[in-house]
């Protein structure tokens, strides 16, 4: 533990915005390559997506799919004179599109923070680039899969009515909360920790950790 | 880490349910979203009288375009993170509470910028707003969260060791 905070206050004073300003520079090619790959970045999460709710809900959600960005939620129902009805009676399928890139933007947002660490620290005390990035999106997959299970809940519910609602066992304000709480809080906040947890002994974080703990 | 973690998640999911409690939204959450508005707009007016707020929407009075200020956008969630990640930390209550303070501070001029850069982006072209609103300022946000945070933790690594010289001596 130092005894004299000047010296060293001086040498991590620029670090941090030297971080930030990494973060900027990497959030442009990341925010990019994402725009580019998105629907093969959401590709899994949809896949995974799919399994669960067309095993959890088979009477409700015939399957959910990936269209471009894009992914459909399509059901076995219709409309008809106003009436929610099975598609056979109505002669059409209701299906709900969900712009994927509301969750998948958190992908981009972690890979800025994950390489800006790197390149701040040369990953010394930390995984290898591609590795730890790796493990981080793995991290980062199942809480996208959660929150578009949460979109398709409330895009059902608020479709579908009490014909979804009383089939599904779920409330209604669950959904809700599971809604807000995976579109608003989760996307920018999940790629935050993941990196926090994996830079744990990064020079930056050990740094600002370490002394606070003393 | 791990108890961090554990408080940090706690509080937090505690305080977003409170957020999401229909007399609290209503009471707090709606009645400081409008305020918001009303302040962009008086932050606004100098360099264009032609805007106008009204609840939650800010609109333009010359060609209509309005933007209204919903949950997400108000910097209620952003706080909330700070919050919890301030009170996940030890730390004197003195210090949790500057840090909020300021925090605050910093989080609702963050969050005046993109309601005000949103509102003359959606203007010019609504492909670049969605964008923006939907894509970047959340992430922009998260980072000035972050960047605040870790201003706190210098800011405690500092005192803690000035407090540790003086023991010292």
């Amino acid at each position: 533990m130092s005894t004299d905070p000047t010296p060293e206050a001086s040498t991590e004073s620029p670090s941090l915005y030297y971080f930030v300003g990494l973060v900027f520079l990497w959030l442009i090619p990341c925010f990019v390559v994402w725009v580019s790959l998105s629907s093969l970045l959401a590709a899994p999460a949809v896949w995974v997506a799919d399994l669960i709710l067309t095993s959890a809900l088979p009477d409700i959600i015939e399957s959910f799919t990936l269209a471009g960005p894009q992914a459909l939620l399509a059901t076995h129902f219709g409309e008809l004179d106003g009436e929610i009805v099975s598609a056979q009676v109505a002669g059409y399928r209701l299906a709900y599109p969900l712009n994927t890139r509301i969750l998948t933007y958190s992908i981009p947002f972690y890979a800025a923070l994950h390489f800006a660490t790197q390149t701040s620290s040369g990953s010394s005390g930390n995984e290898g680039n591609f590795t730890g990035f790796g493990k981080g999106l793995l991290l980062l997959y199942p809480l996208l899969v959660l929150g578009l299970i949460s979109v398709c809940l409330k895009n059902l519910m608020l479709g579908l009515g009490p014909v979804f609602i009383d089939s599904a066992s779920i409330g209604a304000s669950v959904i809700g909360l599971m809604f807000q709480l995976n579109t608003l809080m989760v996307p920018p906040l999940a790629p935050i920790l993941v990196w926090a947890w994996q830079s744990r002994d990064s020079a930056l974080l050990q740094q600002l950790l370490a002394k606070t703990k003393g | 880490m791990a108890r961090f973690v554990g408080i940090f998640l706690l509080v937090l999911l505690v305080l977003f349910g409170l957020e999401m409690l229909e007399p609290v939204h209503i009471r707090v959450v709606e009645p400081f979203t409008g305020f918001i508005a009303t302040l962009s707009v008086l932050l606004i007016t100098p360099f264009d009288d032609s805007v106008i707020a009204y609840g939650r929407v800010i609109r333009d009075g010359v060609n209509g375009f309005a933007v209204s200020i919903e949950s997400g956008c108000n910097g209620v969630e952003a706080t909330i993170v700070l919050i919890a990640a301030v009170l996940a930390f030890p730390a004197t209550w003195r210090q949790r509470l500057m840090a909020i303070g300021w925090g605050f501070l910093a989080i609702q001029i963050a969050n005046l910028l993109r309601i005000i850069s949103l509102f003359y982006l959606g203007q010019w072209n609504l492909e670049v707003f969605t964008w923006i609103h939907l894509y970047l300022w959340p992430v922009l946000i998260m980072l000035d969260v972050l960047v605040v945070f870790i201003i706190y933790l210098r800011y405690l690594s500092g005192h803690a060791e000035a407090l540790e010289i003086t023991a010292a001596a």
